[in-house]
């Protein structure tokens, strides 16, 4: 499923479109230790957080991931928003928690095991 | 061969990973994998995170691109490690408050550099400074559990999903966390 249906479906904010809408999402990877994230997610998967400063932008990017999810109704402020930008990486924001985004898209077969 | 290099400042919350998603770019254009390209931004990017979060002045990051290899140097003038060996377990940090706070600090950043190398090194003194040099070895290489599925249509993403090997890297047995999806060691072999 692409990332622009799964965020329509879910009803997030599109903070930043970015290229990622278009790609379709190859798994989940939720985590706020930003080394965490760069060792376990893999590409082309959504990522779930709280962090919303520059540095979600940079590890979105390093790691190739389809977009990431501000959960918790995080404020984004306007310096990620303009580096999301020069960097076309998609940011979603919802009033939701992590563990409900996570439950959601499970639910729709993102990164589900069927075997 | 071709040189990159990045002068990385300390304390520099808003630009934080620039330099290293630069370099990712930098790596594409001159003809780089996506497989390596990434590894090397992952190798970068938790050398600026270091650099940025621990440097009294902060530092450089250098990219040598020659035929096979990519070789990251990170390096500053100080404050230096004064135990590398405890720097290098998973799980330990010395990072202050509010970088944790912003997620940094996880006691992954070398591992990490580490892992995503094929060779590692790593020269500390404390009041001189601090050099971790990583080679990463450019494909064609074995086949990696990390290699992106080429497709990503519906049916291929189940079956990646099936695919993906539990995650379980070896600083995760280190910390006492291992045994994804509830097995234990004998159980998977016991299966």
């Amino acid at each position: 499923m692409k990332l622009g249906e799964l965020a329509r479906d879910l009803g997030w904010e599109t903070v930043v479109e970015g290229r990622g809408l278009d790609r379709d999402v190859s798994g989940g990877f939720v985590g706020d230790l930003l080394s965490h994230v760069l060792a376990g997610a893999r590409p082309g998967e959504v990522w779930i957080t709280i962090q919303h400063h520059a540095n979600v932008v940079g590890v979105a990017q390093v790691a190739d991931l389809a977009g990431v999810v501000l959960a918790h109704a995080v404020d984004v402020p306007d310096s990620v928003v303009a580096k999301a930008r020069e960097a076309g990486v998609t940011v979603l924001r919802t009033g939701e928690t992590s563990f409900v985004v996570c439950g959601k898209l499970y639910e729709r077969g993102v990164g589900r095991r069927t075997c | 061969m071709t040189r990159f290099v990045h002068r990385i400042a300390p304390r520099d919350i808003e630009h934080g990973g620039s330099a290293s998603a630069e370099i990712k770019r930098e790596l594409r254009a001159a003809g780089v994998s996506a497989y390596d390209a990434r590894r090397a931004g992952i190798v970068a990017f938790e050398g600026e995170m270091n650099l940025m979060v621990h440097s009294t002045r902060g530092g450089t990051i250098e990219v040598d691109l020659r035929p096979g290899v990519i070789e990251v140097v990170v390096e500053d003038d100080g404050p230096g490690i004064s135990d590398v060996d405890l720097a290098l377990t998973p799980g330990f940090s010395t990072a202050p408050d509010w970088a944790t706070e912003l997620g940094f600090g996880a006691g992954m950043g070398l591992p990490n550099m580490q892992r995503n190398s094929d060779g590692f090194e790593i020269h500390s003194q404390p009041g001189r400074g601090t050099r971790v040099r990583c080679r990463i070895e450019r494909e064609p290489h074995p086949a990696s559990p990390e290699t992106p599925p080429s497709s990503t249509s519906g049916a291929d993403v189940e079956k990646a999903a099936c695919e993906r090997e539990p995650w379980e890297p070896d600083w995760a047995q280190d910390l006492g966390v291992g045994g994804a999806h509830g097995q234990t060691p004998e159980t998977k072999e016991g299966a």
